[in-house]
């Protein structure tokens, strides 16, 4: 059986990944742009 | 005399009106035997009664676990261990028919069985990458 | 089924305004494209901001949103996690994405590799395999549309299905590959969003411990560590998500698509950023039982606990996520298939001379039947078809050796990669209606690995690759 803190711990560990996701991609992006590779 | 025929004719009316009102629960399940311990119940009802799910695991329905039923004729159970659990369905005023499943998890060694051959598969998957990848590399060079 | 906390006025209002965004997105897109390099393949120049978000925005569908939760709901957290191992599809074609660009500089689709790499009778299997495929996932995807909008919002499904098929149809038409990935980039963002918003929401409403307590209470077997179906589940999904990627041309044309060396760093951060998002989504099916809900049937789970937790904003967001996740698969979907019967069947079988400019015109009313034949597919609402996804499991898995080896082993054959496709498929099939569906994607390759491992070596022949000249098409 999964414990409480195991599975507490994953979720927030997804949350955190999926937050982090979302800067990491804008910031690609504008680093893209500057650079003038976007496509 | 004409009470008699009033009482007669009230007793026919009530009889019939009642036989054609007298709804039927009938509760079904879409497997019997459930190896995932999950599975669907579905019920028809004609009376537009709220309608209590009675679940026991003995068919005296000594000991149970009640669910209050949504308008929907259907409700999927999960998370079961391995057991026999009976269910029926129950109004105000009548008792549905008895479904029994049976949740019999597979075996663990077959379930290890697949998990160890996905797991073979996925390292000789690993490898055909890992080795087609590096000897491309080299030809380049 | 769930209180339609959202109005099917609001409903409509969403889909309309963020269609207007899409098309016009797609109308402005559309106008720089003036070859079929462009409208196919972005230009084949795709840098990695983009093909990181379009990779991984393809890869949400409305089956993550919505099976994660299933999953969770009916095979526990081994689901939930097993789900998430779709991403190792992701990851592991990063190599092969840079193998693909290299050894096909001017190919278009999954089809060129094969036929030249196997010839034409492996080539047929394999765009069977692959039309079969792609039809199972544009329906699915377009009855799960209607389906969605009906359950959140009481919308009729034909409207809006049909709102959602006209308006995907519709960009991918006027901007080609550019749009599709232009707006994935966006729709990523408002499915992780939409997804943070969701799990945080529920975590504070509930809580970790009541969660805990109740499903160990009432449904014990989804916290287990030793559930059966659910330990056989989890290298299934990861074989049936590297067979559906490998093959799949939605993939093969974003290698082409991408700039040269941007490929496989794009696939490697799509695969860890979509790692996490069905522990994110299915975790929520948890909280079903501490909420005292009847779930009627298994993949309403999660749009039900979203609702019922978090009212109509909730149920906005959900909507929003939902209709993102579609239209980020749906239009790529639609663009890799048209492609592919373009190219493949086209000018492949059909008009051998076909110029580029005239395969351009030809893809463009390819996308517009595909999407009418969707609508078409999708109208009568048979359930029976919905399912047809899952059977591709069987199928998909069965691609994966003829691929992977094909790429980079001389050795491999074409009557392997037949036997192998063909042999697989038929044993995937029998495991699905036998053992269960948690098994026919690992059958199928296990299956196929045996075939083609053992006709290939008794061939003993020896492919030059330098012979793989797909140069502008057909050759």
């Amino acid at each position: 059986m999964i414990s409480l803190s195991a599975l507490s711990v994953l979720v927030w560990l997804a949350v955190g990944v999926s937050v982090f996701s979302v800067v990491f991609l804008i910031a690609l992006l504008i680093r893209d742009f500057k650079r003038g590779v976007l496509w | 005399m004409q009470t008699r025929v009033c009482t007669v004719s009230w007793l026919v009316f009530l009889l019939t009106v009642s036989s054609s009102c007298i709804a039927e629960i009938r509760l079904s399940s879409d497997s019997d035997i459930s190896p995932e311990g999950y599975f669907v119940l579905s019920w028809q009802s004609d009376a537009g009664r709220p309608l209590t799910l009675e679940q026991s695991q003995t068919e005296t329905f000594n000991d149970i676990k009640t669910y209050i039923l949504p308008a929907e004729g259907s409700i999927t159970l999960t998370g079961f261990v391995d057991g026999n659990y009976f269910f029926r369905i129950s109004s105000d005023v009548e008792i549905s028919n008895t479904v029994e499943v049976l949740v019999s998890h597979h075996a663990l060694s077959r379930a290890f069985s697949f998990f160890f051959l996905g797991l073979l598969l996925f390292f000789i998957l690993l490898t055909a990458i890992f080795i087609g990848h590096s000897r491309v590399g080299l030809q380049n060079d | 089924m769930i209180n339609a906390v959202v109005s099917p006025g609001v409903a409509l209002f969403i889909l309309l305004v963020f269609g207007m965004l899409w098309i016009t997105a797609g109308y402005y897109l559309g106008r720089k494209n003036k070859t079929l390099d462009d409208h196919m393949l972005a230009g084949r120049n795709v840098g990695l901001a983009f093909a990181s978000a379009t990779a991984m925005a393809t890869w949400v569908t409305s089956n993550t949103t919505m099976t994660a939760p299933q999953l969770t709901y009916q095979l526990g957290v081994w689901g939930m996690m097993g789900y998430s191992l779709g991403a190792v599809g992701l990851l592991l074609f990063a190599p092969l994405a840079g193998r693909i660009k290299k050894i096909l500089p001017h190919g278009f689709t999954s089809g060129d590799f094969i036929r030249e790499r196997y010839g034409v009778l492996a080539w047929r299997v394999f765009l069977i395999i692959s039309l079969f495929y792609a039809f199972g996932w544009l329906i699915s995807l377009g009855m799960a549309g209607g389906i969605l909008v009906n359950a959140l919002s009481g919308l009729s499904y034909h409207l809006g299905m049909s709102v959602i098929l006209l308006v995907c149809t519709s960009y991918t038409l006027l901007g080609g590959l550019r749009a599709v990935i232009a707006t994935d980039f966006v729709q990523t963002l408002i499915i992780l969003m939409g997804v943070i918003i969701i799990a945080v929401l529920v975590i504070n409403n509930i809580g970790f411990e009541t969660l805990h307590t109740s499903v160990q209470e009432s449904n014990p077997m989804l916290l287990s560590l030793l559930f059966p179906a659910a330990i056989m589940f989890l290298f299934n999904n990861l074989l049936f998500g590297v067979g559906e990627i490998f093959h799949s041309n939605v993939w093969w044309s974003r290698a082409f698509a991408f700039r040269k060396n941007i490929g496989t760093k794009a696939f490697y951060i799509s695969g860890l950023l979509w790692l996490p998002i069905p522990i994110v989504a299915g975790f929520i099916a948890l909280s079903a039982p501490s909420l005292g809900l009847m779930v009627p049937s298994a993949d309403m789970v999660g749009p039900m606990v979203a609702g019922k937790i978090l009212g109509t904003s909730g149920a906005v967001i959900v909507f929003i996520v939902i209709f993102s996740a579609l239209a980020s698969s749906l239009d790529s979907l639609l663009a890799a298939t048209s492609d592919l019967i373009t190219q493949d069947i086209y000018r492949g079988h059909i008009n051998k001379s076909a110029s580029d400019e005239r395969c351009y015109r030809f893809g463009k009313y390819i996308i517009v039947a595909l999407g009418l034949a969707t609508w078409l597919l999708c109208l009568p609402r048979l359930t029976t078809l919905a399912s047809l996804l899952y059977f591709t499991g069987a199928f998909v898995a069965s691609a994966i050796w003829p691929i992977v080896f094909g790429l980079y082993f001389r050795w491999a054959t074409g009557p392997g990669a037949v036997a192998a496709m063909l042999g697989g498929t038929v044993s995937g099939l029998f495991a699905y209606f036998n053992i269960g569906f948690y098994v026919a994607a690992l059958v199928s390759c296990a299956v196929s690995l045996l075939l083609m491992v053992s006709i290939s070596l008794l061939q003993k022949a020896e492919f030059k690759f330098e012979n793989i000249a797909v140069d502008k098409g057909v050759t």
